[in-house]
């Protein structure tokens, strides 16, 4: 008689059981309804405008920076009865681009986006973001009791926002304002250099010294049996070290290049002079550049070309490599993680006096044409135009960008504001030369460099293997390339057809309307520029053998 | 099974079919409105937001002459081939497992298998690209070990000419060519997903304990168990993988995004036909020949599928 009476108890049991699951799942999802509902009505009763600002900046410090000077900002307004509310939206960076796209094309971007040149291509910058040039025009009304009062607000940038980011040559508008400046410094572990060099040894000043230093650190690890490389590399910070190396060695060649006496050939001018035979991968400037990655290359992590950024953080950050190259923006992340007190020093690279790599070299690149870094720009459907606009100036302001680099640790973008005392070593070096260029010559063709970029750092004949396998790619993804800009610049010139027509016909209405031939004037000078570039470009593409 | 009904009555009660709309709804918006945009987008020049221009087949004349393309179709058969093997530990774990004669421990079996499962996917790849890190990973440190590097250096200077293994030198699983596809195919050692035990497992535990007890008066081995009576009849079960994991492969990039990045490593050697279409819309911003791609891998899919429901027949 006790097992019926065991089977109701386990029936009921489960019974219970269940009623407990499924009550808990019911008190979940009304709990989640309610926070919808409670949500979304808040936000259409609230008519609080709201500025939400995208970035991938998740480095130590940044985030809050901009939150201080949305605090301050959001003060400032409601001192004046304006209410504000200014919203971060820190995104991964493998994924900012990505999800900036999506969001561009579905309409939904948020009301400013830091923009990079991956994202922000000519078709998209013209297509997804509003110009900015009419208000760069125009003072910043935050910057009124400072030395920068009644300048436009352009020219009070250290660099007048003149970087390939924040102005388009080829549509001839500003579209970005900068937050700050980068540099890029080797980050060195001070203990471990005075373990392997002595207490009282200087640091690095030339290219030989530096060599000698990352020799000296691998007889340090082979003597200690310490597993302790020169420097600590991964897919990230190669590149850096992979440009300032290659465009030492290639600053003869681009002022050799150069043709419009600018001293500043594009991508375009470069690509399609690759195309018509002036240069190749086996001129003796290239292959010195990448002779010269080859022979950095062996003091860097080994198998540094599939470690991710974090990979070569933590391996300086636990002491297993001496130094770091990488940017002002890892700062305050570097220097406040570790153990043991960490300096920098400016990357010495091989001048002209250099007995090998002198011959192609000037010498040490100059940092005066260091433009502003984390560009915001705003999107055309971004909501709260007006709001976001002078959230941007306001954060790029004398004041704002004080309160930015003090938080932040950072370099700042505004003249006259003062450089934070732990960046001091990061503020751009003027003196020096301009500098050459690197194989990123294009979306396509740095596609196949980044693939083949593998060769370069191998031990068996790399030159010879690089040059021959970039060789087959490089011609078809530079061509690519040069017709994918060729449609960019029909299209864009193409794209003042509809605003110089409207304004035409406006002109046919209202004659003698000074304001609306200044106008037609800069949108057909914009057009003729970029029309010139086509028919330009478009006629050394015709002339390119097949 | 549903009894058929006049269309008459069908019609008269058509107010029922207005609780399958929201689904409907749904379903058209979220799987067919995408699918069909990029049909739509797959004939044009299209670089994201509304400038695009009409190519008509060109996208497709390309993809028929890319040769990168091509490369990333014979990596993921060749993928394909090595998931058909690594399929087999799967079947044996769920044979081990239902052959225990205890069915606590057959439950406790279970339950470990599906505890990993909460262990999000990307967690798993990350600890996966750990293991390859030529310096600190353990995958390098146990071919040290165990000596098993002496065999893979011998192999090397004899056989296969890479230049990859040597002394003194980690193995560089992730940064060189040779090594990207063997990556990825010991990736996920031993191959026992605990999605694939489960299916198999409920197929044999159809299987009757009269076989078995026939099976035995016969004097029939273990292994002709195994061959004779348990893997016919989850035939069925077998074949439901082999789709699922065909389909999988062709599709699947995220390991390869992860471990490799858009351009698919050194060379390109990890490039799958689903990375290749990522890297053409948002590494070169090709959206429009990136879904010509995906039609592309859409017909090859739906081909597989066909040869696999024709020739992989189930003996009922």
């Amino acid at each position: 008689m006790t097992e019926p009476h065991a089977g109701e108890k386990s029936a009921r049991g489960e019974r219970i059981m269940n009623a407990i699951g499924f009550g808990l799942i019911g008190v979940c999802f009304v709990i989640s309804l309610c926070q919808v509902f409670v949500t979304a009505f808040r936000s259409r009763l609230d008519d609080t405008p709201v500025v939400r600002i995208a970035h991938w900046q998740l480095e130590a410090g940044i985030r809050q920076g901009i939150d201080r000077l949305a605090e301050e900002y959001e003060k400032a307004l409601a001192e004046k009865g304006k209410k504000v509310k200014i919203e971060q939206l820190p995104i991964p960076e493998r994924i900012y681009g990505n999800w900036l796209l999506t969001k561009l094309v579905g309409g939904e971007a948020p009301e400013i986006v830091e923009i990079r040149a991956e994202i922000a291509n000519v078709d998209r910058l013209a297509r997804f973001f509003t110009p900015l040039t009419r208000y760069l025009d125009e003072p910043n009304p935050y910057n009124a009791g400072t030395p920068l009062e009644g300048k436009p607000w352009r020219d009070t940038f250290l660099d007048a926002l003149q970087g390939t980011v924040t102005y388009s040559k080829e549509l001839l508008d500003y579209y970005a304002v900068g937050f700050n400046m980068f540099t890029s410094r080797v980050y060195y572990n001070k203990e471990l250099f005075a373990e392997i060099m002595g207490p009282d040894a200087v640091l690095p000043r030339t290219f030989d010294e530096f060599v000698a230093l990352c020799e000296a650190t691998q007889a340090f690890g082979k003597r200690t049996g310490r597993t302790v490389v020169p420097i600590a590399g991964s897919k990230y910070t190669a590149p850096i070290l992979i440009q300032r190396l290659m465009t030492n060695q290639t600053q003869k060649l681009k002022i050799a290049l150069e043709t419009k006496y600018d001293l500043r050939p594009s991508e375009e001018d470069l690509a399609l002079a690759y195309l018509e035979g002036k240069w190749s991968l086996r001129d003796p400037d290239i292959q010195s550049g990448l002779s010269l990655l080859n022979g950095v290359g062996r003091h860097m992590t080994k198998g540094f070309t599939q470690l991710q950024r974090e990979d070569s953080a933590f391996a300086f950050l636990q002491g297993r490599a001496l130094m770091i190259l990488t940017g002002s923006w890892d700062v305050k992340s570097l220097t406040e993680e570790t153990t043991f007190p960490v300096g920098v020093f400016p990357l010495p690279l091989p001048t002209q006096h250099d007995a090998k790599y002198g011959a192609f070299a000037f010498g040490q690149v100059s940092e005066a044409a260091v433009g502003t870094g984390t560009p915001f720009a705003l999107p055309r459907d971004g909501k709260n135009f007006d709001v976001a606009l002078d959230f941007l100036k306001f954060a790029t302001s004398y004041h704002g960008n004080r309160i930015f680099a003090e938080e932040s640790g950072w370099i700042p973008a505004v003249a006259k504001v003062p450089v934070p005392e732990r960046v001091q070593a990061f503020k751009p070096i003027v003196e020096g030369f301009d500098s050459g260029f690197d194989l990123n010559l294009g979306p396509e063709h740095k596609i196949s460099y980044t693939q083949n970029q593998y060769l370069v750092f191998e031990e068996f004949e790399p030159l010879r293997r690089f040059t021959e396998k970039q060789e087959q790619d490089s011609r078809d993804a530079l061509l690519m390339d040069s017709k994918r800009r060729l449609k960019d610049h029909a299209r864009n010139a193409q794209r003042f057809d509809s605003p110089l027509g409207a304004l035409m016909w406006l002109r046919s209405q209202r004659p003698g309307d000074r304001e609306l031939e200044r106008k037609i004037v800069e949108i057909l000078g914009r057009q003729n520029g970029i029309e010139i570039v086509l028919y330009e470009s478009g006629e050394r593409l015709d002339a390119v053998k097949p | 099974m549903a009894l058929p009904i006049s269309k008459r009555k069908a019609l008269a009660e058509w107010k029922l079919y207005l609780f399958v709309v929201p689904s409907l709804a749904m379903i058209l918006t979220f799987s067919y409105f995408p699918a069909f945009s990029a049909v739509y987008h797959s004939f044009y020049d299209w670089r994201g937001g509304d400038s695009k221009e009409w190519v008509g087949a060109e996208n497709f004349e390309r993809a028929a002459m890319d040769s990168q393309l091509g490369y990333a179709f014979v990596v993921v058969f060749i993928l394909i081939i090595a998931n058909l093997f690594k399929m087999v530990p799967s079947i044996a774990m769920a044979v081990v497992i239902h052959r225990l004669k205890s069915e606590k421990w057959q439950y406790w079996y279970r339950v470990l298998l599906v505890v990993p499962m909460i262990v999000p996917g990307l967690v798993t790849l990350f600890i996966w690209k750990f293991f390859f890190d030529p310096n600190f990973g353990p995958l390098n440190a146990i071919l040290d070990v165990t000596g098993l590097k002496a065999g893979l250096i011998w192999l090397d200077a004899h056989l296969l000419g890479w230049d990859v293994f040597a002394e003194g030198r980690p193995i560089p699983w992730l940064s060189s060519p040779h090594l990207i596809v063997p990556s990825m195919i010991i990736w996920g050692f031993p191959w026992i997903g605990a999605v694939g035990v489960l299916i198999f497992l409920a197929g044999l535990q159809s299987i009757g304990t009269d076989v078995y007890e026939a099976a035995d008066l016969d004097g029939v081995t273990p292994f002709q168990k195994f061959l004779y009576i348990e893997f016919p009849l989850i035939l069925t079960q077998v074949r439901l993988m082999l789709i699922l994991m065909m389909i999988g492969t062709l599709q699947g990039f995220g390991l390869q995004l992860l471990l490799l990045g858009p351009e698919g490593g050194p060379s390109g050697a990890g490039m799958v036909p689903g990375l290749y279409m990522y890297n053409r819309a948002f590494s070169a911003g090709e959206f429009g020949y990136a879904c010509a791609i995906g039609m592309i891998l859409f017909v090859f899919i739906l081909v597989l599928t066909f040869i696999n429901n024709k020739y992989v027949r189930v003996q009922k």
